[in-house]
């Protein structure tokens, strides 16, 4: 609260630029597992399922989940929630908190930038994260697309055809 | 009895030595992280304490905890979990800011959605029981005090195993837990030790609605040492009429089966929340009977960082309600004024009974506000109204007691 008060002006008028450059710049969200993931699909509510921690093993083929997240401040990070639990920070927070303390299971990892995020999903075969579809290199494979205009969920579009191993390129 | 409490302390040993070699080994897969509380509170009125909340000066220890908690990856699908807490206030007879193992677990994933633990876990009676210490984690102060009783805290923890199955059905979401243990604790001048307990707890969740229902049964061995000579004089008055062996039988609390039955409800609408919680504990056997009863009902809205919010709450207990009939009619196997030391004991018994059966009604009125994004601010200001000349869940110190009084508390809540 004293803080905001004696905030200096100009970073106050970035902070209200960021703010609407995020809101201007909102994107669709990918959804990016290790390129030799088996999966090639996930549903959105295996998703929500994963990013609330009740499910820790991939459906169908029972490998351990090792999730990721952005940082708290990245606009990613609160699109990705609002999109997809409608969780804003106190109560993901508050949620996070039971969550954890409660002995339930552990929380997502956190990486400090989407190269980070990426480098660590091409890295992990057990990795999971999420990052703003254009990010979306090579190095990985996106399992899912969440339309944050539209509000719907769409597959990635990976031919199953696909040899394994082989990147899905950004939709 | 100790032979199993020396082996589980071994055991601790065990997990703590492969915590520390684990965590030297491969630090990414370790977590760890921790909460706390700074507390301040006083009570209104004079001749009653709440927790160590007095009426003269504001004290700082009653609502402040801090907690430790890691976690580990020891192999695919395999965790330890474990957390320490201390409190500056324990409801059993532990020192305050003693340092309390209150899990220490080890977890195997067998299936996406089968997953089960073995170690010390928290008794999972009502919706928040097992992050009662963790502030930041629910909006009040502390869980409403007419359901989070402190009867029930010497059974807070249990040293066992269970299992959860966590699914989905028709977009509703299924949470089951079976659990099966022992626990042990003292309170008082109570020896309190439970084997087995053994329960269970479903949770569904549609959109904004969560229910819950537990039950869960338990042998309580409860070695009340300060009624033993009365009871040993009642049985000396068996031969004379039964109803002394019944009295008798009332103030001894061994191996006795207890059923704890809890419904719960929460219902989240954008910035509000309503959520209630109702539990009956009851008696199974003859003899010893010490059923309680409660229930709250708590509203809250969010308002940018703040949430106010009210609950109101009634808790009830009855020790031994038949002892009054009984008592009553010892009096015509054994008139007034045979033995006086009979006499005696009888008024005191009935004197026990009166003591220990009472009523509360509660009505809280409460503030949240976010401070930072891992920092809280509570206030709450909480009336106890107390019926028959007794204190409720509060502490009676003096001859005189209040009808009814108040606490206020603050508390600053923290995660890390």
């Amino acid at each position: 609260m004293r803080h905001s008060r004696i905030l200096p002006l100009p970073l106050l008028m970035l902070l209200i630029l960021l703010q609407l450059g995020s809101a201007c710049a909102r994107a669709d969200i990918a959804i990016i597992v290790h390129p030799q993931n088996p999966l090639t699909e996930l549903s959105e509510s295996d998703l929500k399922k994963i990013f609330l921690g009740r499910l820790p093993l991939f459906p169908k083929t029972g490998q351990e989940i090792h999730p990721l997240d952005l940082p708290e401040e990245h606009a990613t990070f609160t699109d990705f929630y609002r999109r997809l639990l409608q969780l804003d920070g106190t109560k993901l927070r508050r949620y996070r908190a039971y969550y954890l303390f409660s002995g339930r299971g552990r929380l997502p990892a956190t990486t400090d930038t989407v190269t980070e995020m990426i480098s660590k999903v091409a890295e992990d075969p057990a990795a999971i994260g999420y990052v703003d579809a254009t990010n979306v290199t090579a190095q990985v494979k996106t399992l899912l697309v969440l339309r944050t205009t539209t509000g719907t969920a769409q597959a990635a579009p990976t031919p199953p055809s696909k040899p394994p191993g082989e990147a899905t390129p950004a939709p | 009895m100790l032979k199993r409490n020396h082996l589980f302390t071994k055991g601790k040993q065990l997990l703590l030595c492969l915590l520390l070699s684990a965590s030297a080994q491969a630090a990414d897969d370790w977590s760890f992280s921790g909460f706390a509380s700074l507390g301040a509170g006083r009570v209104e009125d004079d001749g009653v304490l709440f927790m160590d909340y007095a009426s003269d000066e504001w004290s700082f220890e009653s609502d402040s905890v801090v907690g430790l908690h890691a976690r580990g990856n020891l192999a695919e699908r395999l965790s330890l979990t474990m957390q320490v807490v201390a409190r500056g206030y324990n409801w059993d007879d532990t020192d305050d800011f003693e340092p309390e193992l209150d899990w220490l677990f080890l977890s195997y994933q067998l299936a996406p959605e089968w997953r089960l633990r073995v170690g010390r876990m928290r008794t999972p009676h009502y919706l928040y029981s097992e992050t009662v210490d963790v502030g930041y984690s629910y909006v009040w102060v502390r869980p409403p005090v007419d359901v989070y009783a402190p009867i029930l805290a010497p059974f807070s923890n249990f040293d066992g195993l269970d299992i959860t199955w966590l699914t989905d059905w028709n977009d509703t979401s299924i949470d089951m837990q079976l659990l099966a243990g022992h626990m042990q604790r003292s309170r008082d001048t109570l020896e309190i030790e439970v084997e087995p307990v053994v329960g269970g707890n479903i949770s569904l969740q549609k959109d904004e609605i969560t229910l819950r229902y537990s039950l869960t049964f338990d042998r309580s061995d409860i070695e009340l040492g300060s009624y033993q000579p009365a009871e040993d004089a009642y049985r000396s008055f068996g031969p004379v009429d039964p109803v002394f062996d019944e009295l008798a039988d009332a103030l001894s609390a061994e191996n006795a089966w207890y059923r704890y039955q809890a419904l719960g409800g929460r219902w989240e609408h954008g910035d509000f929340a309503l959520i209630g919680e109702v539990f009956d504990i009851q008696n199974l056997d003859e003899g010893y009977d010490n059923p309680a009863t409660g229930w709250y009902l708590s509203l809250q809205y969010k308002l940018g960082r703040f949430t106010p919010y009210a609950v109101a709450g009634q808790f009830e207990n009855n020790f031994n309600s038949d002892t009054v009939d009984e008592i009553l009619g010892s009096f015509n196997a054994l008139s007034v004024g045979t033995i006086p030391e009979m006499d005696r004991l009888r008024a005191r018994n009935l004197a026990l009974v009166r003591e220990l059966s009472y009523e509360q009604e509660t009505w809280t009125l409460g503030l949240r506000v976010e401070l930072l994004s891992n920092l809280s601010l509570k206030g709450e200001w909480q009336r106890f109204k107390f019926e028959d000349q007794t204190t409720g869940q509060l502490l009676q110190t003096s001859h005189d007691v209040p009808g009814s009084t108040s606490v206020t508390t603050f508390t600053l809540d923290l995660v890390f």
